[in-house]
C-alpha cells in the first residue's frame, strides 16, 4: 500500500473540512479523487502530506507514520499543487533545479533528471525563460517539472488543470499517464469528470469531507440506476405520445422541452430500438439521436442529488 | 544542500527589482536630497560682505588711512568673505548704485565721514559699525600724536587699536570638527539598514506553507526548514551589507559626507547594521500572519519612528531621546548604528563604538530567535496560500 488514511477527520473550528475518512492507494494505480469546489479534496491532501494539522486518525505513506520531519518518505514523494509555485527571478531551468536540489544532492545526478524532466513537459525551447515570458499553459508544465524531476515513487497532483487551455490539459493528461507507465503511483484530484473519468484506474468521489462511493469506473457506473440517456432533437410530440414513451421498458423518467426529448433509462437490452420503432409507428419526424452512457456526475447526481459542478 | 540553496537564494534576490530599488536606490536617493536641502541651509548662513559706495572726492583721495582701511576690510581672507565689497564711484553714481539697490550704502567724505542710507538692516548696520570703530580709532590716535609727536618720529611700536584680541580658542573634544549635517547622514544610514528587513520578509515567506505556494513546495522537500531559513538570511545579509557599502561609498565620495577614516569599522557597522535589518524583517515576517503588504507596512512604519527617534528628520531630536529617554536610545537600533557612526567619527576610543556594535548583535540575536520560535512549526493549522494561489 503507498496511502493509508485511516478515519481521518479535518476541523476548522465548527466546519468538519474532512469527516471520519479512510483511503487506501496501490501501487501502481492512478487514484482520482473527484468532489466540487470546497469538497475537502486539498484539505485530504494537506493533511496526507503532513503540511495540515488533523485532529483525528492515521495517515502512513510507503507503509511509515507520515509526519512533517519524515525525510526519508517525502524523498519519494512529488507534489503539484493547484496554483503555480516557482520563482519569478528564476528561469525555467534554474526553477526546476532548484527545486529538485531539495532532493537530489548529486550535481551531475540532477543535471540529468532536470534534462529528462524539462524533455518530459516539453520545455526545451523555454529553458532559459523566465515564468513571466511564458503562457498559463507552459507555466503549469514548469510547475510539473519541478514536482516531478527528482523521480518520486509517488506524485501528488491536486486540480493541476485548472484554468488551462485544452491543448495544454491533453499535454498534461497524457504526462501523466506516462509518468505512471514508468512506475509512479499517482493521486490526482480534480473536479473535471472526464479528466478522472480518462486517465484513472480507480476513483474516490468525496463530498463535505465525506467518500461518496469509490471503485474503478465501472463499478460505480455500476452502483446507479441508470442505463443510458436518449436525446431526440426536433420532434412534435402531444401528450398521449409522451404517456406512451414512458410506458416503453425500462424508462425511468421522460422530459420534453424545446421540441427537444430526453429519454433516461434503467439498465437493459434494446432500449433505444424500443424507443425508435415507437417513434416510427407514430410517423413522426425527427433530427438527430444521441444515446449517452452514465457518466460520473450523474453518479455524483445520483447520490447528492446535486450536479458535480455546483 | 546549503549551498545549492543559498546561491539560489542570491539569484532571487538579485533578480528582485522592487526590493532592490527600496533598499539601495531609494536611500541614494534620500541622500541627494538632503544633500540638496542641507547645502541650501547651508547658503543660507554664508555671509557675503556689504556692499559699499564710496566717492571718490577730494576729500577721499587726500585721506590715505581711511583708504588703506578700506582696502583692509576688502581684502579676502582665507575661507572668510571680506567685511565689504566696495566700488569707487563719483557721487552721481553713487546716488544711482544707492536707488537701485545694488549698494547697501554710500560713504561719503566732505571731509567728515558720512554714511548715507536708504533703508536700514544687517547691512547697514555693518558698514555703520564699521565706520564708528573708524573713527573711534583713528581719533584715538589723532589724540595720542597731538599729545605724544615723539611717537611719530621715534619709531617706536604702537598699540593697535582698531584690533580685536581674543584669549579663548574653539578647540574640538574629538578627532573631528562638528558637523551637525552629518547626523542626518548618519540616520539616513540607520534607515536604510533596517529597510534590509524587506529582504527579511522575504526570507520567512518563502519558507512558510501558509504565506506562499513556493513556501509549502519547500515545506514538501527533505529539507529541514532552519537551513532553508539560514541560507535566506545570509544571502539577504550579504546582499543588504554590499547595498550599504555602495551607500556610504556614494555619500562619502560623491556628496563628500564624512565618516572619518576607519572604513574597517564602518564596514563593521555596516554588516551588523544590515544583519539586524534582515532579522527585524524575518520577525516580524515570522509573527504576523498577514500578507506582504501588512508586513512590509509594518515594518516602514518600524523603520520610520526609530530612524525619526535616530534624527532623520530633525537632528536634535536624537540627544533629546538620548537626554530625555536613555532607554529609548538604547533599545533603539537605528539610534546604535547612528551612535556607533558618530562615536567613530568624533571620539578617540573606541567604547562607544563597542557597545553600540555589542547591542545591535545582541538584538540581532534576539530576533533570530524569536524568528526561529515562530517559524519552526512543521504543521499548519490551515494553509491559506494554497487556496488563494500566493
Amino acid at each position: 500500500m503507498v496511502i493509508k488514511v485511516e478515519n481521518l477527520v479535518k476541523r476548522y473550528g465548527e466546519l468538519i473540512a474532512v469527516d471520519h475518512l479512510s483511503l487506501e492507494v496501490r501501487q501502481g494505480e492512478i487514484f482520482g479523487l473527484l468532489g466540487p469546489n470546497g469538497s475537502g479534496k486539498t484539505t485530504l491532501i494537506n493533511c496526507i502530506l503532513s503540511l495540515l494539522k488533523y485532529d483525528k486518525g492515521n495517515i502512513s505513506i510507503f507503509g511509515k507514520p507520515m509526519a512533517p520531519d519524515a525525510y526519508d518518505i517525502k524523498r519519494d514523494i512529488g507534489v503539484i499543487m493547484q496554483n503555480v509555485a516557482v520563482f519569478n527571478e528564476l528561469t525555467v531551468y534554474e526553477n526546476i533545479d532548484y527545486f529538485c536540489g531539495l532532493y537530489i544532492k548529486d550535481k551531475e545526478e540532477r543535471k540529468k533528471l532536470v534534462g529528462e524532466a524539462i524533455d518530459f513537459v516539453g520545455l526545451n525551447d523555454f529553458r532559459s525563460f523566465y515564468p513571466k515570458k511564458l503562457s498559463g499553459g507552459l507555466l503549469r508544465r514548469l510547475n510539473i517539472a519541478c514536482g516531478i524531476a527528482h523521480k518520486p515513487r509517488l506524485i501528488i497532483l491536486d486540480e493541476p488543470t485548472v484554468a488551462v487551455d485544452p491543448q495544454s490539459r491533453n499535454n498534461i493528461l497524457e504526462g501523466i499517464v506516462r509518468l505512471n507507465q514508468q512506475g509512479a503511483t499517482i493521486v490526482y484530484t480534480s473536479h473535471y469528470m472526464e479528466e478522472v473519468e480518462q486517465i484513472c484506474s480507480r476513483i474516490m468521489i468525496i463530498d463535505k469531507g465525506r467518500i461518496i462511493a469509490e471503485g474503478t469506473k465501472e463499478e460505480l457506473k455500476s452502483m446507479i440506476n441508470i442505463g443510458e440517456i436518449v436525446s431526440v432533437e426536433s420532434v412534435e410530440l402531444d401528450r398521449t405520445l409522451l404517456d406512451s414513451i414512458g410506458q416503453l421498458p425500462n424508462v425511468s423518467q421522460v422530459e420534453f422541452e424545446n421540441q427537444n426529448l430526453t429519454v433516461t433509462f434503467t439498465k437493459g437490452r434494446n432500449n433505444l430500438l424500443n424507443l425508435m420503432d415507437l417513434l416510427r409507428k407514430e410517423n413522426l419526424s425527427y433530427g438527430s439521436v444521441y444515446s449517452k452512457l452514465p457518466t460520473l456526475n450523474d453518479v455524483f447526481l445520483e447520490f447528492t442529488g446535486k450536479q458535480l459542478r455546483d | 544542500m546549503f549551498t545549492h540553496i543559498f546561491k539560489y537564494r542570491m539569484k532571487c534576490f538579485l533578480g528582485d527589482k522592487v526590493t532592490l530599488f527600496w533598499t539601495m536606490l531609494f536611500p541614494i536617493l534620500l541622500s541627494i536630497l538632503f544633500l540638496m536641502a542641507f547645502s541650501n541651509l547651508n547658503n543660507a548662513d554664508n555671509f557675503t560682505g556689504a556692499r559699499v559706495a564710496v566717492v571718490n572726492n577730494d576729500a577721499y583721495k587726500s585721506d590715505k588711512m581711511f583708504q588703506e582701511t578700506l582696502a583692509s576690510v576688502t581684502e579676502k581672507h582665507g575661507d572668510d568673505a571680506p567685511l565689504l565689497s566696495m566700488e569707487l564711484v563719483s557721487l552721481e553714481e553713487a546716488g544711482t548704485l544707492l536707488e537701485q539697490g545694488k549698494v547697501h550704502g554710500v560713504i561719503l567724505m566732505d571731509p567728515d565721514i558720512r554714511l548715507v542710507v536708504n533703508q536700514t538692516g544687517i547691512y547697514q548696520s555693518i558698514i555703520k559699525s564699521f565706520l564708528d570703530q573708524y573713527k573711534q580709532v583713528s581719533a584715538s590716535y589723532k589724540s595720542l600724536f597731538q599729545t605724544n609727536p615723539e611717537l611719530l618720529a621715534g619709531g617706536n611700536k604702537l598699540v593697535d587699536y582698531s584690533a580685536d584680541y581674543s584669549y579663548l580658542t574653539e578647540k574640538s573634544l574629538g578627532k573631528n570638527e562638528t558637523d551637525n549635517t552629518v547626523t542626518y547622514f548618519y540616520a539616513l544610514l540607520a534607515m536604510a539598514s533596517l529597510y534590509g528587513s524587506f529582504w527579511g520578509i522575504r526570507v520567512v515567506s518563502e519558507v512558510q506553507a501558509d504565506q506562499t505556494m513556493r513556501g509549502a513546495r519547500i515545506n514538501l522537500a527533505p529539507a529541514h526548514k532552519m537551513k532553508m531559513l539560514l541560507a535566506g538570511i545570509l544571502a539577504a545579509w550579504i546582499i543588504q551589507f554590499v547595498e550599504l557599502s555602495l551607500l556610504i561609498l556614494f555619500m562619502s565620495l560623491v556628496l563628500k559626507v564624512s565618516f572619518g577614516n576607519q572604513v574597517g569599522y564602518i564596514l563593521l557597522t555596516c554588516l551588523v547594521g544590515a544583519l539586524t535589518g534582515v532579522t527585524l524583517g524575518t520577525l516580524v515576517g515570522g509573527l504576523i500572519k498577514k500578507g506582504d503588504g501588512i508586513k512590509i507596512g509594518v515594518l516602514l512604519g518600524i523603520s520610520m519612528i526609530m530612524s525619526g527617534l535616530a534624527g532623520l528628520y530633525f537632528a536634535s531630536f536624537k540627544y533629546f531621546v538620548t537626554k530625555a529617554i536613555p532607554i529609548i536610545a538604547y533599545v533603539n537600533p537605528a539610534n546604535l548604528i547612528t551612535d556607533a557612526l558618530y562615536a567613530l567619527y568624533y571620539y578617540d576610543t573606541y567604547q562607544r563604538f563597542a557597545l553600540n556594535i555589542f547591542l545591535l548583535l545582541a538584538f540581532s540575536a534576539v530576533f533570530c530567535i524569536l524568528t526561529y520560535l515562530s517559524v519552526r512549526r512543521d504543521q499548519y493549522a490551515s494553509i491559506p496560500s494554497i487556496q488563494e494561489g500566493n
